[in-house]
């Protein structure tokens, strides 16, 4: 049966949730707090307490790899490493956009997080499949609004963990230690390098 | 007591094994040097983007090198602070994750109070003790009546000798990291420019009128196009900004008769300072090896036991790293509070 520990930090949700025997029994999905610091392991451990769940039980944990916040995505990218490497639990990485895309009825369904100066992190996905539309982009928000006028965008991470453990979202990592965000752009240093 | 201890304040992954607040079963640093050559410096995001790369394996390394298991540790130590914020938080989450993973108790440590403990890496402190700490970040004078107790008698008023060294060594041209550089530079040159000498309060320094001094006359000689030997140069500069750390040390041994010297950060690796140090002041000198000025996570782990001692009672997994904080505190020496 399904038991998994999913975990994001790349957007200002903080999100932690714990699928037991394919139910999802403990959800912490809090908006706006910028805390992701302080609250992210006190929450894994309240999730797993809670339902006292020995790590050993869990079949995976899911990460939400980005884009977003470049300092926040790390913080769960780096626990689920640590835990996963630690309790010899296989990872499951998704993209932070699938994460919010997830959540949408709709058979086309788009994301986006966003990224200042008109600029979203975007994508588009095929609800049924999974298949990416549009994979994570850094991308200008009339461009990616003006492509797909039908779709509907999710702006906020509140997955549906039911579809997520059923379909293809989530891709299993084959080295942990190698594991890093998805950052979709390069940081200005390496730009500037890069161009001249 | 075995503790594991992690160190990610700037751009050195770095995780140890240490054995009762003594002995370093393993040291494990990746260093991003190569990375941040390539931009004449560190650059944070890259460092902390790095670091997420690295972090699992360094943990894993560590223990392998000191043959103990996870099992064997009795207590998790990380830097806290100050340093690179985003940096600091990779360490964090991940010596909490592994601290969590394995039921075991975790406790935050202050970077420049492990810079100060490198001196007790096989060896036991002699109290009380006056503390020089030289690094990019700062420039004190720590006096230390007992473990863990810390009174400031004076810091730089501006800039940190590192600092200033890593300035005058981008305006010379030479590179990443401008420290060693411009020491070994400094080596083969003569020390003919004049500089100027900084009034300084009590035990304080001051860098900045020094550092712009160095600029001005690069600028200076570039306009009336006279050609100088760089090396000359980066030996004025290195002279005067010693014999600031010389000549203010040594008014605090004087007038505070400590037992013992120990002399604490990046810039205590400094081949000037090494060379002329004993001539200068009047007290038996510890100094760490090289390895261990530089960033490296057994620093943290000798701290940590000390730290331990003092309040033997693990953190919150709430804690947070922060890019500025103290250690000059009663609650930072009962391990419950930090000013940030």
């Amino acid at each position: 049966m399904k038991t998994y520990l999913a975990i994001d930090t790349a957007t200002d949700t903080l999100f932690v949730s714990l699928t037991v025997s394919g139910t999802e029994v403990f959800l912490y999905a809090e908006t706006g707090t910028r805390d992701h610091a302080v609250k992210l392991m006190p929450t894994i451990i309240k999730a797993l307490s809670d339902h006292s769940l020995d790590p050993k039980h869990l079949e995976g944990i899911i990460v939400g790899v980005g884009p977003g916040s470049y300092t926040g995505v790390r913080m769960g990218v780096v626990v689920a490493k640590m835990l996963a490497s630690e309790w010899h639990v296989p990872l499951f990485e998704v993209s932070t956009l699938a994460l919010m895309a997830s959540g949408c009825n709709d058979d086309v369904c788009g994301a986006m997080i966003d990224a200042r100066n008109d600029y979203v992190f975007g994508a588009v996905y095929n609800v049924a499949t999974a298949d990416p539309v549009v994979p994570p982009s850094y991308i200008e928000k009339t461009d990616l609004l003006e492509r797909f006028p039908q779709a509907t965008f999710k702006e906020t991470l509140m997955p549906n963990m039911d579809r997520l453990l059923n379909t293809a979202w989530v891709k299993a990592v084959a080295d942990i230690d190698a594991l890093t965000p998805n950052y979709v752009r390069r940081t200005k240093a390496e730009k500037d390098r890069h161009d001249s | 007591m075995i503790i594991l201890s992690v160190e990610t304040s700037c751009d050195e992954t770095s995780v140890a094994i240490t054995l009762d607040g003594r002995t370093v079963l393993s040291n494990v640093v990746l260093s991003q040097i190569d990375t941040h050559t390539l931009y004449g410096g560190v650059v944070p995001e890259i460092a902390s983007r790095e670091h997420v790369k690295g972090i699992t394996h360094v943990f894993k390394k560590a223990l392998k090198d000191a043959a103990v298991t996870a099992a064997d540790v009795d207590l998790v130590a990380v830097t806290q602070g100050p340093g690179l914020i985003g940096s600091l938080l990779v360490g964090i989450n991940a010596a909490k994750a592994f601290a969590y993973a394995h039921a075991k108790p975790i406790i935050g440590v202050h970077h420049i109070v492990g810079h100060m403990y490198a001196n007790a890496i096989n060896q036991s402190l002699e109290f009380p003790l006056l503390a020089l700490i030289v690094s990019g970040g700062h420039t004190e004078l720590i006096w230390m009546p007992s473990h863990m107790q810390f009174e400031r008698l004076g810091k730089t008023q501006d800039d940190a000798i590192g600092e200033a060294y890593d300035k005058v060594a981008r305006i010379l041209d030479l590179g990443y990291p401008g420290g060693p550089k411009l020491d070994a530079l400094a080596k083969t040159g003569t020390a003919r420019f004049a500089m100027p000498k900084t009034q300084l309060d009590g035990y304080d320094f001051s860098y900045s009128g020094l550092k712009s001094h160095v600029i001005n006359v690069v600028h200076n000689m570039a306009q009336r196009e006279e050609t100088y030997d760089p090396a000359d140069l980066a030996a004025s500069f290195q002279k005067a900004a010693m014999n600031q750390i010389f000549e203010q040390t040594q008014k605090a041994i004087k007038a505070y008769h400590p037992k013992r010297l120990i002399v604490a950060g990046g810039v205590a690796a400094n081949a000037y300072l090494r060379a002329h140090m004993k001539d200068v002041w009047d007290v038996p000198i510890e100094i760490p090896a090289f390895e261990y000025c530089t960033d490296n996570a057994a620093m943290i782990g000798i701290a940590a036991y000390y730290q331990w001692q003092a309040s033997p009672k693990s953190w919150s997994f709430d804690f947070n790293g922060f890019a500025r904080m103290d250690f000059l505190t009663e609650a930072y020496n009962k391990g419950e509070e930090v000013i940030r």
